[in-house]
């Protein structure tokens, strides 16, 4: 840590990043020794597993009910569980921070609550990466290994993939984004977990309900539903809900239109969401 | 001119109506072991928070190892160590593994010898050994001094502790005593130390600041206090200034009495009748007599039990 009085403005920029990476390898440093991280990745690797095991139940009684292909498919798709037993270990991981008190040893050993901010951001982020990837690779590899290649309905070209697979993580990076703005602001884990949760969970269902209501009293091409459309939007392509879109599958063609409102409305939403997260929590007085 | 580690201006902290902080001059010179007293809630915590960047200021200025360029400002607390209201620790993880975390944090390139190092200092060398017995397991007084050797880590100039004694037994203060003074003398740390024990804290402090409802109240050093609390008469008289004569004729030396308001403090053994009769020839009336043989603690009462009777 030296002084930066004299330091050029590139200078300013490579100290920064240097920071950063010191607090980032702390952080990973804490998620080796945390206990918690063992047990979520054991909780999603089993959960990974567990479509596999059913597809393996399913031929071994011999019912048409479950095939090869919707075994390794519905094991690959980002639906909610993952999402919130992931946002369930950021809440834990951050909270420990805040709790213990550790995080006043970043700042008095001279980082800034914006570096701060921004670090466990990325340790979030990268977390919540591995342990999707670790979801699906597994699920995957396991249920292709034991039950066979999915055969069937002509596939897409390669490229839907790539954007099924980016968009799907740009969402998970949006759903971390929340967990840890909320965390980071209220400084308080059970809120975390539980607004994260409402949102992942019913987030899609009360936009969708709101949006039957005004429509069954002013209509679809009202005033007032034209002004929330925006927030009606929010299920189909937010969170788990847009998620599970991504995610449904990667053999089916991506919708160009959905792509690309999910690609500005969630990468806009993150730079808006965490930009506004490090500003309070510059503010904020800690614990 | 002194140099100040630490130098507060006009620092204030309001929540909402409740200013935990008023108007806070504060000056911590070089060297200095400085004892913060004040009662529960009179603003000790609060300036430390604002000091390690923990809560932020609502107005007024600090300084840290006068440093003055916003820029630098921040690095400037890398130069600190602290321990604020509990010690930050990790209670998932054992010593070794939290100091690991604080080199890593403020990149030191022998990690394994400087945790041997602050650990012996602080004597907890037998915990490196003990590598599955986790903080939550530790008694108050390890919490304590392990809290000191993360906050050692940096080798920092100044140390800032938050009642470094709470919860501890009479032989963990006094090792704590031992600890700091040794730290100050053969490290040459500037420590200021916030406490309401203050019999523990007049056996090591250079200089206090005395804190009460947000308030600075007094900033006095050691040897000024030892003076003020040693034991004197204090004569209340119409006319000080033609006293002093009258005292020297008693042969009395200038070290043993002192001009205060009002009147005069005069230390040691007196004859308070030859005294006064002196006095009177001169026609001094001398309209109230008190005798004066206070403690830091007396001290303290006396100085916020008289504001608030202001």
């Amino acid at each position: 840590m030296n002084n930066t009085s004299k330091k050029s403005f590139f200078g300013k920029i490579a100290e920064y990043f240097k920071d950063l990476c010191s607090l980032i390898r702390l952080d990973f440093y804490r998620a080796i020794k945390d206990k918690s991280v063992i047990v979520i990745t054991a909780i999603v690797a089993g959960y990974s597993l567990m479509y596999v095991l059913l597809g393996l139940l399913f031929d071994a009684l011999d019912t048409s009910l479950f095939t090869t292909r919707d075994t390794v498919i519905t094991a690959t798709q980002l639906s909610s569980m993952p999402f919130i037993v992931i946002s369930i270990l950021i809440c834990i991981f951050i909270g420990k921070d805040l709790n213990y008190g550790t995080i006043r040893n970043k700042i008095i050993a001279g980082y800034s609550k914006k570096q701060i901010y921004v670090s466990t951001l990325i340790v979030a982020l990268s977390m919540a990466f591995v342990l999707l990837f670790l979801y699906q690779i597994l699920s995957y590899l396991v249920g292709i290994s034991s039950l066979g290649f999915p055969t069937g309905a002509p596939y897409p070209p390669i490229s839907d993939f790539w954007t099924r697979l980016g968009l799907g993580y740009l969402l998970v990076a949006f759903a971390v984004s929340i967990v840890v703005f909320i965390e980071m602001t209220t400084r308080n884990m059970t809120a975390a977990l539980v607004v994260s949760t409402i949102v992942f969970v019913l987030g899609p269902l009360m936009s969708l309900l709101v949006s039957a209501l005004i429509d069954t009293a002013w209509g679809s091409d009202s005033f007032a539903y034209e002004a929330f459309e925006c927030f009606f939007l929010y299920d189909s392509y937010v969170i788990s809900s847009g998620g599970f879109i991504f995610g449904n599958g990667f053999w089916t063609p991506v919708e160009d239109q959905l792509a690309l409102k999910t690609l500005i409305s969630s990468g806009a939403s993150i730079v808006l969401l965490n930009w506004l997260g490090a500003y309070i929590f510059h503010k904020l007085d800690l614990k | 001119m002194d140099e100040y580690v630490l130098e507060t201006v006009g620092l204030s902290k309001r929540y909402k109506k409740f200013f935990a902080l008023k108007d806070v001059n504060l000056h911590v010179r070089r060297g200095d072991i400085y004892g913060f007293v004040g009662k529960n809630g009179a603003g000790k915590t609060t300036l430390i928070r604002i000091i390690t960047g923990v809560a932020e200021k609502t107005s007024g200025k600090f300084y840290l190892f006068g440093e003055k360029n916003p820029d630098n400002f921040v690095k400037s607390r890398s130069k600190i160590g602290a321990v604020v209201e509990n010690p930050a620790i990790a209670l998932n993880m054992n010593a070794h593994d939290n100091l690991m975390c604080q080199c890593t944090l403020l990149g030191i390139r022998e990690p394994a010898k400087k945790i041997l190092e602050v650990m012996d200092t602080v004597g907890l060398t037998s915990l490196l050994e003990k590598r599955k017995l986790l903080a939550k397991n530790y008694s108050l007084g390890m919490r304590q001094r392990l809290g000191i050797a993360m906050a050692l880590i940096s080798d920092p100039e100044l140390l800032l502790l938050d009642e470094p004694t709470n919860g501890l037994d009479p032989e963990g203060i006094k090792d704590m005593r031992l600890l700091l003074t040794k730290l100050a003398k053969e490290k040459n740390v500037t420590i200021l130390i916030s406490s309401h024990i203050l019999g523990e804290l007049s056996k090591l402090a250079t200089c206090y600041g005395f804190i009460d409802h947000g308030k600075l109240i007094e900033e006095i050093s050691a040897e000024e206090l030892e003076k003020r609390c040693q034991k004197a008469v204090v004569l209340s008289m119409s006319d000080t200034s033609a006293a002093i004569p009258v005292l020297q004729g008693l042969g009395l030396s200038q070290e043993s009495f002192e001009i205060v308001e009002k009147g005069v403090r005069v230390f040691g053994e007196i004859n308070l009748a030859t005294l006064i009769v002196a006095l009177a020839q001169q026609g001094i009336i001398v309209n109230n007599i008190h005798e004066q043989n206070e403690d830091l603690e007396g001290y303290f009462i006396n100085l916020i039990g008289g504001n608030r009777h202001e």
